[in-house]
């Protein structure tokens, strides 16, 4: 009874106090609460970087096979334990990236009917033609962020999805504060410029 | 003169101003100039827009197969460091025995080879103990001529022992003479022999 009205609270609990409970007791469930508190977050990262969902699950249960055979050895519990496993999943992206040489344009050649927001859960589209719309201008935006070079990628998605500060972002990144700014800096340029350019073209379109 | 990695520049604290990551103070100071600096103002306007647009960016959930496969994961990574935990706390008294009696005997060569004189033995090429049992046997004496003797025909010494006993009592010996100076038996010509003379 104390068992299932311990596990009732696990909500309530913080990262570290669930970290202790799954090394000490194996708890399933309190594994199963970190992961679902921050999945999605490390998933869409990995998953904007890549491009490709399969290449993401891959990417995504090597990072948590680290998280979990690693814990012992090098998680302190006094570090904000989602900080450490960010990391990790950032290298695994990085490492991916590295060994593929695909710096540049992530989605080009592998996966042609890469689309981001295919995987959108279904409960969040409540009107099919606002949810097109969303879709394509969604999908727009991803496809410039994916035409990015990777170290401005980089720097907007942990920005984004990690909500990491810029001297987080430099740490991670080994880069000064001010080179990470200065990337953030020029992507937002850079993309300023592919929706100006786009837009270029619907016009274009629409005088014929 | 060399820019410093940490001083933001106009640029930088612009975008810093974008992300909100300004102080109070300095986001005073870049409202107050974008009120005077049209430029600043379109510039600021244009990366904040594209910024909206990223921060409206929603999350993606991953597979729930590939969560379960995580948890599962998780589950028996658990049970095998239990397990292994487990049988090192099981190991049977036989082996824990022959480890430790191993050990000791390690230990014993140890000490035996570099610490022989804790355990009795005469050290192998120090001659701590046998050095002075025949520097007893010696009876060093001075003749009319001030020469040094040392029977050591009487303490039946070999050739390298008394090279060995000669060299490291030169290093002991001081002689004081008539100016009131130090000198070693080298540098005044003093000389030792082992040779009996007859004056």
């Amino acid at each position: 009874m104390s068992k299932e009205k311990k596990y009732t609270r696990l909500s309530e609990l913080d990262d570290q106090q669930l970290v202790r409970l799954y090394r000490r007791e194996g708890s399933e469930k309190a594994f199963r609460e970190l992961l679902n508190r921050h999945q999605s977050k490390i998933y869409s990262y990995i998953y904007s970087m890549v491009g490709n969902q399969e290449v993401a699950n891959d990417i995504f249960q090597e990072t948590f096979t680290k998280v979990i055979t690693k814990m012992d050895e090098t998680y302190n519990e006094q570090g904000k334990w989602i900080a450490w496993v960010m990391r990790i999943a950032h290298n695994a992206t990085i490492d991916y990236l590295r060994k593929k040489k695909r710096f540049v344009d992530v989605n080009s050649n592998d996966d042609p009917d890469y689309d981001f927001y295919e995987r959108l859960p279904d409960e969040e589209l409540e009107d099919a033609q606002l949810t097109i719309e969303k879709g394509e201008a969604m999908g727009s935006l991803m496809k410039h962020i994916n035409e990015l070079p990777k170290e401005q990628r980089e720097v907007v998605m942990l920005r984004h999805y990690y909500e990491m500060s810029f001297k987080e972002i430099a740490e991670l990144t080994n880069v000064s504060i001010n080179t990470a700014l200065g990337r953030m800096r020029y992507a937002l340029i850079n993309l300023r410029k592919m929706f100006d350019k786009e837009h270029g073209k619907e016009s274009k379109y629409a005088q014929r | 003169m060399e820019k410093n990695q940490n001083t933001p520049s106009g640029d930088e604290l612009c975008i810093k101003y974008v992300m909100n990551e300004l102080d109070p103070s300095e986001v005073y100071m870049i409202r107050r100039e974008m009120e005077d600096n049209e430029d600043l103002l379109i510039e600021i306007e244009c990366l904040s827009r594209v910024w909206g647009k990223i921060k409206s960016l929603p999350e993606v959930e991953p597979p729930a197969h590939v969560c379960e496969a995580v948890v599962e994961s998780a589950n028996r990574h658990y049970e095998e460091s239990r397990k292994s935990f487990l049988s090192v706390g099981s190991f049977n008294n036989t082996t824990i025995m022959a480890s430790a009696a191993a050990v000791i005997f390690s230990l014993s060569i140890g000490i035996a080879n570099f610490y022989p004189q804790l355990i009795g033995f005469p050290a192998g090429g120090n001659h701590t103990e046998g050095a002075a049992a025949l520097e007893e046997q010696i009876e060093p004496w001075v003749d009319n001529n001030d020469v040094l003797h040392l029977n050591t025909s009487e303490a039946g010494l070999s050739a390298s022992v008394l090279d060995s006993l000669t060299r490291s009592g030169m290093h002991n010996l001081i002689i004081f003479d008539s100016n009131n100076s130090l000198q070693t038996p080298a540098s005044s010509g003093f000389r030792l022999t082992n040779q009996n003379t007859n004056h």
